[in-house]
């Protein structure tokens, strides 16, 4: 098996391992889907109080996927956990490393229902083979 | 070897040939999403937990007070079992059945799961349609008497589908509903649809314009369930729901 699959797997686990927020930068962590197509990578990201696309801003390299979304209003939690502390969400942030290299320039997005979809071409070199 | 699984009950608790609702974390959270919205809207009490000593080592505290994460609720003529964490995959065999033998027990009378199932142009559906998968002839009656679509053909996998099993082997009848919904994520639009069709079963009118209005919060809220059953149905199977089974007749 690949050392990408070892390296996916890996970062599935850590992800769970990890918390679904940052408190110092006021940000949640969204929940992802990374659908691996023959043509492209399609990344669907879930955004519960986003407004519309004017909030989002996504950045695409040729190998990774930046997310920032900003809520329409702030998420608070009081008394919450061991900390007990008084926290507050006001966005949503999430880097992504895409299992193939990309063609940014080939990307597009919609967002419905605060639903964001990302369809992003994978670079493929194709050759005809003759058959002799 | 069996899991020991034990219900603990409360003391003093009546029922009379009760319907049973389930709503465990799965599918779009649909199951607990709902479940968590009829406990609010019918004012049902806890009236006992489950407890295994193979579940994680886990409680949770709701203003202060120490409560178990799998529990149920109810009142003389309902019983609502759900949990706040995820099943794990290798207790749900033993679950359904300690569950089965106490809803026989019970004596009851029906067992209604609600769960998603997963579409992949979900995000173009503004109402989800929902299917009903039955355990045997009376099920299935209750399920077309009500104009719900049976599901015809196709894979069932998790805790629902074991229940219909250990269900069917008790003489119970137990029904399945299954809304439309995201696979991975809580999908507050898919419990709704499943509810309106269990209102329509149980002839009650369980408002669910409320869990609609707090749709975005409870996406928010559910996100770490979310994450943690993600992990539970891949090793459940839940992947084969999307897929055609050989067919013959």
């Amino acid at each position: 098996m690949s050392d990408w699959f070892d390296e996916f797997f890996e970062q599935a686990y850590n992800e769970l391992m990890r918390p679904s927020w940052d408190a110092f930068d006021k940000c949640l962590v969204p929940l992802i889907n990374i659908e691996d197509r023959e043509e492209e990578i399609v990344v669907t990201v879930d955004l519960p109080f986003v407004e519309s696309k004017d909030d989002i801003e996504l950045n695409v390299t040729e190998d990774s996927l930046e997310i920032t979304a900003k809520m329409r209003e702030a998420i608070r939690w009081e008394r919450w956990g061991a900390s007990q502390r008084y926290l507050e969400f006001r966005t949503f942030r999430k880097s992504i490393r895409l299992p193939e290299k990309v063609d940014p320039e080939g990307s597009r997005a919609i967002f419905k229902n605060g639903i964001l979809k990302v369809s992003i071409p994978k670079v493929r070199k194709r050759y005809t083979i003759k058959i002799l | 070897m069996p899991k020991e699984i034990k219900i603990v009950e409360k003391e003093g608790i009546k029922v009379d040939s009760p319907v049973v609702i389930e709503g465990f974390p799965d599918v779009g959270l649909v199951g607990t999403i709902a479940a968590s919205h009829i406990v609010d809207q019918l004012g049902l009490n806890e009236i006992a937990y489950i407890e295994s000593s193979v579940f994680p080592p886990v409680m949770v505290l709701h203003k202060g007070i120490l409560t178990e994460p799998a529990r149920i609720f109810g009142n003389e003529k309902i019983l609502l079992v759900t949990s706040e964490i995820a099943i794990p995959p290798y207790v749900i065999y033993d679950l359904a059945k300690a569950l089965a033998d106490w809803f026989k027990k019970k004596g009851a009378k029906l067992v209604i799961s609600l769960t998603g199932i997963p579409v992949q142009e979900r995000m173009e559906i503004e109402n989800p349609m929902v299917f009903g998968v039955g355990n045997g002839d009376d099920a299935l009656s209750i399920i077309k008497r009500n104009n719900i679509e049976t599901m015809e053909e196709g894979f069932i996998a998790g805790i629902y589908a074991l229940l219909l099993k250990e269900c069917l082997k008790r003489n119970i009848p137990a029904i399945a509903i299954l809304a439309q919904s995201f696979l991975n994520y809580p999908d507050p639009g898919a419990a709704a649809s499943a509810i309106s069709s269990l209102n329509k079963i149980l002839n009650m009118n369980i408002d669910v314009k409320p869990l609609l209005e707090r749709a975005d919060e409870i996406r928010v809220k559910a996100r770490d369930l979310m994450r943690q059953t993600q992990g539970a149905m891949g090793a459940m199977k839940k992947p084969l729901e999307t897929e055609i089974p050989l067919m013959y007749h």
